[in-house]
């Protein structure tokens, strides 16, 4: 590929040799009475030949070693901690990423530069993703760096970005050498009472059912004593005690079935917005994340259930390490969840995922491969009709392959009525005949002429046409991603809502953080999704159905604001609780929005000093959507309070603890009824 | 990642190399000017060449600045019955090695690498996302051996040059152009179209050959589309406003 600096060179090159050529007979032949004459056209030829012949031994040499590069260059990444290598990574553990590359190529590059494309939401610690020099044959380059993880979810090795160029910098070839690596970021490890491990654990660990039932069973404490009824076992009859009271007292035993816990995460669209990392679901996921490890420490079972606003995943409540990392595991993939609506304009994700896939599949959009004739955005705009709300230049843009003719015609009789006044002004005014001002009409009508052409570039929908020629050139690239039909390519074009779809899985599936408008044109929010009250009400049903003894349902949900749709969920409370189960209701919570009963305190998010308009209009809004979730807050506990259920803040330091004592609780309650 | 240095990139060692090479490349094109007695016209590449030191267009300018100089001075052209013209020689490995040095000079102190297309839209948003750093060369990088290809690059292309441009055939062949510099003219461009034409031919093909299962997969999409795009369009079209209609609670 040559650069502009390449071109300008080329340029001199053939100026020079067609001067040299050409120019003294053309000067014969054009302007033979010229005074200044060509003298010395030997000269100058052999300078263009000898830069002529240099620059094409360059443009060779670079072609030769940059022909097939991808093939000759591997790569090979290793993760590693403290410990040694690792598949995993942790929230705020740092990892050393080592890449290894290595050429065996026949002929060196002089200038390279080789980057490996860092995953979204992870921050370089320490070292650089990147290496400037020349690639030697058979001399492997190491990169090495630390990045750390902020948060749970996953993250995504898209590759090695290789630039080359040749030491002038004429030729230039980008290249994108895919090395795929998806890992999960698993919360970090705590303990029981919510703190991070930093002492040797007991190396014997206690024993199933650690935590006695404080209810009648089979284990080997005594709970109560009590009068002897006909059945019970006589090897329960205590004897000194029945002697001394006269009658048979048979001993009663505690329970030791351990406490059982599952968790209802609620993975919908609702609590998938934000930023990655600092989204509800994140904080719920690391809520959960705590509660399972503290459970599990103290060999209790903790389940698990994903649900969203169409389909749910359960893990049925179980203990030990492997069931920790199992659980663990799905939350992380749980948290790597992205939003998506079919309402989303495509054109504000369209720049984004463009621009990705330049950086990453730049191979896809060469126009030798995927080509949109420019052509086409003049004279089959797209028509208004296949809008779901048309603005009015929508409309206009539809007319374009009209607007044009009407353009071109317009501006020569523009031309023509110029040219007549321009006349009459010569002829009449300055008595000048129309040849004598020949050079300078013709100059001027040349100008004239020349921005008369441009004009349509700059005025006629720029951003629109240059939006459709990427929708086209990244439609193909989803059609064959995604293996749709040869229609498909078409129908992505003309559809808003299933391209902004396949857009939005396109950069879900890379892992691409993008922003999504919450309101629609009526002002509706478009992430309610009441349909997952339906769905988490089948859940509770089922896990009750399967229920063994007393257990704690913990609902991790977004239900703000759906106070009008929780009836099926509401049916299914009433259900567990006469099956003398426990649940609790944990709300996500924004951050930055103070927690009901919490002094508020409007402070600009990003702590900067705004300016006094802007920082009223910001604690407005701040005021205002306080209020709004306080109420929503409390509609919710006053409906889900008259059937005893606890509503709780989600809060990553208090919200485990709170789930925590209502397990203790549920233990003691055995013994109180 | 040796990075350059932000301050003075010039005061580097690797930069000062070059800047030697530009500065002797001028002199010795001085030296030939005034040997050859072009007088005044000896300082007007000089002038360019300094001047163009400071703007992109060094290379262009110093260039033609010797093109004028040698073309409209009262000069007879440099004779002698040698194959090699010495002066031509100099002349033509001088001007080579101001442009080498001035575009290596670049290389290290603007950018080495063009800036992504994407980011020439300026759409932040596309932009944002691409490796926009266009990344100057660390001076640090340069070495002995990279000079020493240079000089040798420098007298192998102003002999070369100097060769062809002799055996470029004026009179074979010449269907009666003249003068037979015509002929010349046409020759060249056949000659250099042609093979470009072949090279490109022969990369497009290699290139088919080479593809990725999917970079294939695309090329018959996209074809597929280029031919039946026209009805595509008519029925997509139909189907959207269809569905939008449905939508809206309207009977399409």
């Amino acid at each position: 590929m040559l650069t502009s600096r390449g071109w300008w060179f080329l340029l001199l090159i053939v100026g020079l040799l067609a001067t040299s050529l050409v120019g003294k007979p053309v000067q014969e032949a054009v302007l033979p009475d010229w005074r200044v004459r060509f003298a010395e056209p030997q000269t100058v030829g052999i300078i263009g030949m000898t830069l002529a012949l240099w620059f094409a031994a360059q443009w060779i040499g670079f072609l030769a070693r940059t022909l097939a590069l991808r093939e000759r260059i591997s790569l090979e990444r290793i993760l590693s901690d403290d410990r040694g290598p690792v598949d995993t990574f942790w929230v705020g553990r740092p990892v050393h990423v080592r890449l290894n590359v290595s050429y065996r190529g026949k002929l060196r590059l002089p200038h390279i530069v080789l980057e490996d494309r860092i995953p979204f939401g992870v921050e370089l610690r320490r070292g650089s993703a990147a290496y400037q020099g020349p690639l030697e044959v058979d001399t492997p380059i190491h990169i090495d760096y630390t990045v750390r993880c902020p948060s749970t979810g996953s993250i995504r090795f898209e590759g090695v970005r290789l630039r080359a160029a040749d030491l002038q910098g004429f030729f230039y070839q980008r290249l994108f050498i895919p090395t795929v690596a998806r890992y999960r970021v698993l919360a970090s490890l705590v303990d029981a009472r919510g703190r991070a491990t930093a002492t040797k654990r007991q190396n014997l660990l206690p024993p199933p059912g650690q935590h006695r039932h404080r209810r009648p069973g089979s284990g080997s404490e005594l709970l109560d004593l009590r009068d002897y009824l006909p059945g019970d076992p006589p090897k329960t009859i205590a004897w000194k005690i029945s002697a001394r009271r006269d009658r048979l007292i048979t001993k009663v035993f505690e329970s030791e079935v351990p406490v059982r816990c599952t968790m209802f995460i609620d993975t919908s669209n609702s609590v998938r917005l934000g930023p990655p990392g600092q989204n509800a679901l994140t904080g719920l996921v690391e809520i959960a994340s705590a509660v399972a490890q503290a459970t599990t420490g103290s060999r209790d079972l903790v389940g698990l259930c994903l649900f969203d606003e169409h389909q749910l995943q359960e893990v049925r409540p179980a203990r030990g390490p492997r069931h920790l990392v199992r659980i663990l595991n799905l939350l992380a993939d749980a948290a790597g969840l992205a939003p998506s609506t079919g309402e989303a304009p495509p054109d504000a994700l369209l720049p984004l995922a463009y621009g990705f896939c330049q950086d990453v599949y730049p191979e896809l959009l060469e126009p030798d491969i995927n080509r949109f004739p420019a052509y086409l955005s003049w004279l089959s705009p797209r028509p208004a009709s296949t809008l779901r709300q048309p603005s009015v230049l929508d409309r206009l843009y539809g007319w374009l392959a009209y607007l044009l003719p009407v353009y071109i015609v317009g501006g020569f009789i523009a031309v023509f009525f110029t040219w007549v006044l321009v006349n009459w002004f010569l002829d009449k005014r300055l008595r000048l005949s129309v040849s004598a001002a020949f050079t300078v009409v013709i100059l001027t009508a040349f100008l004239l002429a020349l921005g008369f052409l441009r004009l349509p570039r700059y005025y006629f929908f720029p951003e629109r046409r240059r939006l459709a020629a990427w929708r086209k050139k990244l439609a193909a690239v989803l059609c064959v991603r995604y293996g749709l039909a040869p229609g498909g390519l078409e129908f992505l074009q003309q559809d808003d809502a299933q391209f902004s779809q396949y857009l939005q899985r396109f950069l879900a599936d890379h892992h691409v953080p993008y922003a999504l408008p919450l309101y629609d044109r009526r002002g509706a929010y478009r992430f309610a999704s009441p349909t997952k009250v339906q769905v988490l009400a089948r859940a509770l049903t089922r896990a009750v159905g399967k229920g063994r003894d007393n257990e704690l349902f913990v609902l991790l949900a977004d239900l703000l604001e759906l106070t009008n749709a929780l009836g099926p969920l509401l049916r299914s409370v009433k259900v567990a609780l006469a099956r003398h189960h426990r649940v609790m209701v944990v709300c996500p919570w924004p951050p930055g929005i103070p927690l009901p009963g919490a002094e508020a305190a409007p402070v600009p998010a990003n702590g900067e000093t705004t300016p006094a308009a802007d920082g009223e209009l910001r604690s407005a809004l701040l005021r205002s959507t306080t209020l709004r979730f306080h109420q929503a807050f409390h509609e919710v506990r006053r409906t889900l309070g008259r059937l005893r259920v606890a509503v709780i803040c989600a809060h990553p330091e208090d919200s485990p603890r709170i789930i925590l004592e209502r397990l203790e609780l549920l233990r003691v309650l055995g013994k109180v009824r | 990642m040796t990075e350059p240095s932000k301050s003075r990139p010039w005061r580097e060692p690797g930069s000062i190399q070059y800047l030697a090479f530009c500065a002797i490349a001028l002199a010795a094109i001085w030296l030939v000017l005034i040997f050859e007695r072009f007088g005044i016209w000896s300082l007007l590449p000089i002038a360019a060449g300094v001047l163009g030191a400071a703007t992109r267009l060094g290379p262009i300018l110093l260039a033609l600045a010797v093109a004028m100089a040698v073309n409209f001075s009262p000069h007879q052209p440099f004779s002698g019955n040698t194959t090699i013209l010495v002066p031509d020689l100099i002349l033509s490995a001088a001007v080579l090695a101001y442009a080498l040095g001035h575009y290596r000079l670049q290389a290290m102190m603007l950018h080495i690498f063009p800036e992504p297309k994407i980011a020439e839209d300026n759409n932040k948003e596309a932009s944002s996302i691409v490796a926009r750093d266009r990344s100057r060369r660390a001076p640090g990088l340069v070495t002995r051996q990279e000079i020493t290809w240079a000089l040798v690059s420098l007298a192998g292309a102003g002999l070369l040059g100097q060769w062809v441009w002799r055996k470029l055939p004026g009179g074979i062949g010449n269907p009666r152009f003249n003068p037979p510099e015509i002929w010349k003219a046409i020759l060249f461009v056949w000659v250099v179209g042609g093979s470009m034409f072949l090279v490109a031919s022969l990369l497009a093909l290699w290139r088919y050959r080479q593809m990725t299962p999917q970079e294939a997969a695309l090329l018959l999409e996209d074809l597929v589309w280029e031919d039946t795009r026209g009805e595509q369009r008519r029925i997509a079209r139909w189907l959207t406003w269809a569905k939008i209609k449905r939508s809206k609670g309207e009977s399409p």
